[in-house]
């Protein structure tokens, strides 16, 4: 069952946004999504991937509703997130939660813990004021969190018990769908793969479907179902983790899956890097986005925009298949 | 808060300035216990005792401890009726201009667009004349009165509040918790009052203490000038004032104890002020 559909979706941003731009029609901007269609089943991971800029953070906060789309259609539960009326979209947010980046600005330094839980808790009448307590308590339990901070500020904390607080926020309104940006690259090492587990069994037991987004190749092949390659705004792979682990096909993805170093004799010789950057959001190639830095570019990919077409089970975005 | 305890017992002068301010604020709201005699009480004021020095010198009376004004009221006993006022428009001003200034600064920075534009070029207007050009043109019209002059030195200094509101509120509305806010679904309003403004309650609340500081010097710039407070309920600015004119004359008392008490307020206000911008500061720690 299709728990998210994202149609077409394209996202840009004003550069410019001054009286004197928009007066002399000057106004440029940042194309971050450039019409992306996937879906999500219910209870599976979706991860997004690609280098910093691609856009996947963008696409997460747009599905949640904190940027409007420019163009494209979002739908949960078969149902169009732009035809909801207001009480629908309130009733929403109960349903789509966010695990942020940084576990040091997404907690209000001046709230207590037991607070900042509260908060989703009476603002969505989840429990009543009496259960509300216990509530809190076992949700701070099942995220690995002592009971006994509920009257701590955040600062008090190390970055994996901040994180797990968040976590515990955006579950306490019992959320199906949770965008997890980059959840775990703001952590030392040895908390990583704690908070990774600890999703993972949250998963299990709330039956929760993620949008997990990242650019740690080996996070995403742990805790994937699906995997989407993203670059300048576009999806250029998209199918089973198996598979594109298994066998990269586009280009990119196999130049990103080469870029992953590996401690063997043979590393230098594979070890290739892409040369060149990517180009300039703000104006966007002509043609195959990746034409430029690719090494089986032709004419036609100079020219014309690349489709999603199947390829071996799953859907590449190439000229050359 | 601890740390805040921690800091004060370490600095002797703050520690000396927080006592001085205490005592008077505590004379000032206590003056009708402490004053020697009511000088609003025309009934006790003689006109025979008009311009006595003070008590240790030659022609003192023994009721007048620092001597008594061309009405035959004590010295002493206005300085405390009189700070009673200066710091009743003082604080009074910096909570209104205060109020003001956080509300639309937060609301510019928070919404931004034509808002803050609008808010924003009123402010660069206002800021664009000194504030006490506007005080006394505004004064000037409306004539002397406590409440006049605490609304207009409000009005004439929220543009400080804002503009540090406004920039505050920038550095930390797209913070990601406050889109953790936004997701859970919960109005601007509450967004605001639960999540930006205590965050950015530590500058504000430096740039307060400094500014009663200032207000009291405003307000009593404006007595001095004859309109501010009115004639009969004397301010530090208007006690000030009177004694100025008599000064050549050798009425010196007239003059230098309401000047005197007026420097300890400001100094030790600000004395205070620098310590909390200190303190708070957490890139000094």
């Amino acid at each position: 069952m299709k728990l998210l559909e994202v149609n077409n979706l394209k996202k840009h941003f004003s550069v410019n946004d001054s009286f004197l731009a928009n007066l002399l029609n000057k106004n440029s901007q940042v194309h971050a999504v450039n019409g992306v269609s996937f879906s999500i089943n219910k209870g599976e991971t979706l991860s997004l991937v690609g280098e910093s800029g691609c856009g996947k953070s963008t696409i997460g906060r747009t599905i949640l509703g904190l940027y409007e789309p420019t163009e494209g259609e979002i739908s949960y539960c078969g149902k169009k997130i732009s035809q909801m009326s207001k009480k629908e979209k309130f009733g929403l947010k109960e349903k789509m939660q966010m695990i942020f980046q940084d576990p040091f600005s997404s907690l209000n330094p001046r709230q207590k813990v037991k607070d900042i839980i509260k908060e989703p808790i009476r603002s969505h009448d989840i429990v009543s004021r009496e259960e509300e307590k216990d509530y809190i308590l076992n949700l701070l339990d099942k995220v690995g969190v002592d009971g006994s901070y509920l009257n701590r500020y955040p600062h008090q904390f190390s970055g994996g018990q901040r994180q797990r607080i968040g976590i515990a926020r955006s579950l306490s309104m019992e959320p199906d769908f949770i965008v997890a940006d980059e959840p775990i690259s703001a952590l030392d090492v040895s908390i990583q793969a704690q908070i990774l587990n600890l999703l993972m069994d949250l998963q299990d037991e709330f039956d929760l479907t993620f949008l997990f987004i990242a650019h740690d190749l080996s996070v995403v092949k742990h805790i994937s179902d699906r995997v989407a390659i993203m670059y300048l705004g576009k999806i250029f792979e998209i199918g089973d983790k198996k598979d594109i682990f298994a066998e990269p096909i586009h280009p990119y993805t196999k130049a990103l899956f080469n870029s992953i170093p590996e401690l063997t004799t043979t590393t230098k010789e594979k070890f290739s890097v892409l040369s060149g950057d990517v180009p300039d959001p703000i104006q966007l190639p002509q043609g195959c986005y990746f034409h430029s830095r690719c090494k089986y570019a032709e004419e036609i990919c100079l020219k014309e925009k690349p489709e999603l077409k199947e390829v071996n089970g799953r859907k590449v975005a190439c000229h050359q298949l | 808060m601890k740390d805040l305890i921690y800091y004060f017992k370490r600095d002797k002068m703050v520690i000396i300035a927080t006592i001085i301010l205490t005592l008077i604020i505590l004379s000032s709201i206590f003056a009708n216990l402490i004053a020697p005699h009511n000088p609003y009480d025309l009934a006790s004021v003689s006109l025979m005792d008009s311009m006595k020095p003070p008590i240790w010198m030659k022609d003192g009376l023994d009721k007048f401890l620092l001597g008594s004004d061309l009405q035959g009221r004590g010295i002493l006993s206005t300085i405390l009726y009189g700070t009673r006022i200066s710091l009743l428009v003082g604080f009074s001003a910096v909570i209104l201009g205060g109020t003001i200034g956080v509300t639309l600064g937060m609301i510019a920075g928070y919404f931004g667009g034509k808002i803050d534009s609008i808010v924003m070029r009123m402010a660069d207007i206002q800021l664009s004349f000194p504030t006490m050009l506007i005080a006394i043109t505004v004064m000037a019209f409306l004539g002397r009165g406590i409440l006049k002059l605490i609304v207009v030195i409000g009005l004439a200094t929220w543009v400080t509040y804002a503009r540090t509101a406004r920039g505050s509120t920038l550095s930390i509305k797209n913070s990601e918790y406050v889109e953790a806010a936004k997701l859970i679904g919960i109005n601007n309003t509450k967004i605001l009052i639960r999540h930006i403004l205590p965050n950015i309650l530590t500058p504000i609340i430096v740039i307060a203490t400094v500014q009663i500081a200032q207000v009291i010097m405003l307000e009593a710039t404006l007595s001095f000038l004859g309109i501010g407070v009115p004639l009969t309920e004397p301010s530090l600015g208007l006690m000030i004032s009177d004694g100025y004119k008599r000064l050549l004359s050798g009425k010196w008392w007239l003059v230098v104890f309401p000047g005197g008490f007026l420097v300890m307020i400001v100094l030790s206000i600000n004395i205070i002020g620098d310590w909390l911008r200190d303190v708070l500061n957490p890139k000094l720690k």
